[in-house]
């Protein structure tokens, strides 16, 4: 496991073309550097050291851009940039929002969007809002690129389709717009500096006459991946959009969901949270598409 | 009116500006010529018999200057009951417990030593909870078994008067049962210390204590040396709140010192250690009987009192003691009976923390006024009223009170927090002494 | 293998070899005797640590020593001295904003990124500027009043 500290090897290539080529060379022995505050957090604790590190914040990966009408941001995009972003804000709220009150403020202007979804922690803030905005993610090496739905990237807790010798580029949702809202909640053991106990992120589409054109719906720390809550998302599409269409998905959703108990909560109260914060996020995101907010 | 130079003014810290810079040198904020670095190995066990500590290979790292175990302790037991070891020998008796320390050029090599340590050991059933181990056929934590005795008795005693006849007399028994969790201090800064001894023998401790003229004692005795011998130097500490009363790094870093050719030694515990390994405040389970009159009147009280000690002694008879005094509370009750225990598990030994067993009685006693006001149907302000102790009562212990103070809180706090009180609680005065 | 890194701490170029297994708290405090920052948990949730890097608040703990290769880093050393101290710094004095002092470093590198963001907080905007920073003496009021009055103090 542990290489002594003689023997690690640290990089910080100056492209994205330098990047992939040492992605390359080292299969498999760099471990990709963004933030940190997984990687270092690990190395203290834990003294996980892998044969070599390789920091990408030189490479230009943090930008929020609309293309062809997709917002693509930047993997190595912060969680202070993410949250601060008036574009995301407006186009993608429930990622804004996540990545916003995610652990501190000390700790978001280093954490990367990216760095989140590679380190696929169940519970993840952002893991959960982009699945729940319909988003994919680029996944780049010397080869070429290639896109992956978020719902098939993560495939265990901590395991992801990434390869070795891959460097997540970019993650690409399609904006929020006129009759379309997002949202993203999450409760926790506390207020801030907290994992998710549950978390949910919802983004709905609604047309002229009132009806859920179409709706995704996303629970994280409910299964052993962020899950999309498809069997609640089906009570919604097509249907008018009512108090009683909400409630019922919600209620789907929290059957729906693999809930266990570890030591942040119970799968009873998993459930309960469920409901309450599918709930929420529909209203919201559905506020947000009626031009409410 | 004299004007006050220092009293009634509003004075700066003497060392505000200091902490305001970051000059403020904390213990592990120094760095010495030749220091080393402190690791040790613990338990992953919370009961177990020893039978080979093998430091053999860690010795021969390099990069590692000295390895203790107990047998390089010169007295490897202290506190108020002797019975701490300051490195275990024959046993484990909780988890995280230390067996072994090495001191050596970086905290790596440190580190790495440690995982060449070999302990042999056979894990033995723990018990972790105090009411399983106050039963007969429980795991023992202790040879001489899982109570902390008080001359004689496994409980702390504190009696007044006669309970039983009490609740004979009584138009009310009314029964609580409350319960304090276990805390940690956590203070920012974590245990630490910098110690050398010198070419004359005499060891410096750059102490985080909150005691230090108690721990020089303690040092001295565990070091066989006489206490001039032992040079504390404290002061600077980043929180404490009891933590830091009992030695957590100061005896081993001590020790370790004696080998290492006075090279200092450093050693500064991890926020894990500080949570596994560091004292506690102890869980308190508190069950109350009061007899009491129809008009509020508690006219006797028994608490049976069940404190989680962990695995040793260590300052727990006098916590209890200090529990048994208080957890009846600041109120005239002439029948008391209350048996404070203090039980040994498989954990950390409890120890002080903010109050050091008074904390827990007042959420009992509060409680349990809360409790009674509900049975009686009656505001629980009147029940403290009521029965709050005048100047002249006695205590559970029988001194005679003096200066008393709850009843002129009572009608401030009320004051302040906008309740009405009744004008009859509003003329009363803890000076008005209660006639015989 | 130590790498070497150039980098600004408090206003003054530093040159430094590390190896790569070092976090930006342990390169300040055990390479270049910087103890302003300190060690609290080693793992971003105590925010002790906290210092800027290109006047950015950041947990010094979580950053990898070898990144900081030609930033910018302020500790609490560079953020005013008792001869010339920042506002901040005497306003924490004055209002009493430390007791133990452990988790004052922290805490003003945390504050600091707040006022120079936001000039004038709200005592919300205070909280969640310092969510990420603990500490076990104070209750926290006296150190967000510090921070307010910092703010008023520079309006004036």
């Amino acid at each position: 496991m542990a290489s002594t500290k003689q023997e690690v090897l640290y990089f910080a290539p100056a492209s994205l073309e330098a990047a992939l080529e040492l992605l390359d060379q080292h299969a498999g022995k760099l471990n990709v550097l963004a933030g940190g505050t997984d990687l270092v957090r690990d190395m203290n604790l834990k003294f996980k050291v892998p044969p070599g590190f390789m920091w990408i914040g030189k490479i230009g990966l943090e930008y929020v851009e609309r293309q062809n009408g997709h917002l693509r941001v930047g993997a190595a995009t912060r969680m202070q940039t993410a949250g601060s972003s008036e574009v995301l804000r407006q186009q993608g709220a429930a990622v804004a929002r996540a990545a916003g009150k995610l652990a501190s403020p000390p700790v978001r202007s280093l954490a990367t969007l990216g760095g989140n979804l590679v380190n696929a922690s169940p519970g993840a803030d952002t893991a959960c809002a982009l699945l729940g905005l319909g988003a994919e993610v680029v996944l780049t090496s010397k080869g070429g690129s290639r896109t992956v739905l978020l719902e098939a990237f993560f495939t265990g807790p901590g395991e992801t389709v990434i390869k070795p010798n891959e460097l997540m580029t970019e993650i690409v949702f399609k904006p929020t717009g006129k009759g379309q809202g997002s949202a993203y909640a999450k409760v926790g053991r506390r207020q801030a500096m907290t994992l998710a106990v549950l978390n949910a992120a919802a983004r709905v589409e609604l047309d002229g006459d009132g009806k859920c054109s179409d709706v995704r719906i996303a629970v994280g720390a409910a299964a052993p991946t962020p899950l999309r809550a498809v069997e609640a998302e089906t009570l919604l599409r097509g249907q008018p959009w009512t108090e009683e269409a909400i409630e019922a998905a919600a209620a789907k959703a929290a059957e729906e969901i693999k809930p266990i108990d570890d030591v942040h909560g119970t799968a009873w109260y998993r459930r309960k949270l469920a409901r309450v914060l599918v709930g929420r996020t529909l209203r919201e995101a559905g506020e947000i598409a009626q031009g409410a907010r | 009116m004299t004007e006050h130079k220092y009293v009634g003014q509003r004075l700066p810290r003497y060392d505000g500006m200091q902490h305001v810079t970051g000059k403020t040198q904390f213990v592990g904020d120094m760095r010495m010529h030749g220091m080393l670095y402190v690791k040790a190995w613990r338990s992953p066990v919370a009961s177990a018999t020893i039978s080979r500590i093998d430091v053999s290979q860690a010795k021969a790292l390099p990069g590692v200057v000295a390895v203790i175990t107990h047998e390089q302790v010169p007295n490897n037991r202290y506190g108020f009951a002797g019975d701490f070891p300051v490195l275990a020998d024959t046993e484990i008796r909780y988890k995280g417990q230390e067996v072994a320390a090495v001191a050596a050029e970086t905290e790596e090599i440190a580190r790495q030593a440690v995982e060449l340590i070999k302990v042999d050991y056979k894990e033995r059933p723990a018990v972790l909870d105090p009411f399983e181990a106050m039963r007969p056929d429980s795991a023992k934590v202790s040879p001489t078994g899982n109570f902390v005795m008080f001359d004689g008795k496994p409980y702390r005693p504190v009696i007044r008067g006669d309970v039983e006849a009490a609740f004979a007399q009584a138009d009310h028994i009314i029964e609580g049962y409350f319960r304090t969790a276990a805390q940690e201090h956590c203070p920012i800064e974590t245990q630490t210390s910098v110690v050398q001894t010198d070419s004359m023998g005499r060891t410096h401790i750059h102490t985080v204590t909150q005691a230090v003229f108690f721990n020089q004692g303690t040092l001295a005795s565990i070091l066989k040396k006489p206490q001039s011998m032992v040079h504390m130097l404290g002061g600077i500490v980043g929180g404490g709140f009891g933590a830091k009363n009992d030695p957590h790094t100061d005896h081993i870093c001590a020790v370790l010192s004696l080998y290492t050719n006075g090279r200092p030694v450093r050693w500064i515990w991890t926020r894990e250690e500080e949570f596994v390994a560091s004292t506690q405040r102890g869980a308190t389970h508190m069950f109350f009987k009061d007899a009491v009159t129809n008009d509020g009147h508690i006219i006797g009280r028994q608490v049976r009192s069940v404190r989680d000690g962990g695995a040793y002694v260590l300052t727990n008879d006098y916590v209890a003691a200090k529990h048994a005094f208080a957890v009846s509370g600041p109120y005239n009750i002439p029948n008391i009976r209350t048996h404070a225990y203090a039980v040994l598990t498989n954990r950390r030994p409890t120890s002080s923390m903010r109050g050091f067993g008074i904390y827990q009685a007042s959420i009992g006693h509060e409680l349990q006024i809360e409790h009674i006001a509900k049975q009686l149907g009656m505001d629980s302000w009147r029940i403290r009223f009521l029965n709050a102790v005048h100047d002249g009562d006695l205590s559970a212990t029988q001194a005679v009170l003096k200066n008393c103070g709850l009843i002129e809180s009572l009608q401030q706090t009320a004051e302040r927090a906008g309740v009405k009180l009744d004008d009859e609680f509003l003329q009363l005065s803890s000076k008005a002494v209660r006639e015989a | 293998m130590d790498y070497p890194i150039k980098f600004t701490l408090n206003s003054a170029e530093v040159e430094v070899e590390a190896p790569a297994t070092i976090n930006l708290l342990r390169l300040l405090r055990d390479y270049l005797d910087v103890t302003g920052p300190k060690f609290g948990c080693e793992q971003g949730n105590c925010g002790a640590c906290t210092v800027h890097i290109d006047g950015e608040a950041a947990n010094a703990c979580l950053v990898h020593g070898l990144t900081i290769d030609g930033r910018e880093v302020t500790t609490v050393e560079g953020l005013g001295t008792m001869e010339a101290p920042d506002p901040l710094q005497l306003a924490f004095y004055e209002h009493y904003g430390a007791q133990c002092g452990f988790c004052t470093p922290g805490m003003l590198m945390a504050s600091k990124a707040l006022l120079d963001h936001n000039p004038h907080p709200t005592r919300d905007d205070v909280v969640e500027a310092i969510v990420g920073n603990v500490c076990r003496c104070t209750g926290y009021n006296k150190i967000i009043e510090s921070v307010l009055a910092a703010a008023d103090a520079a309006r004036e």
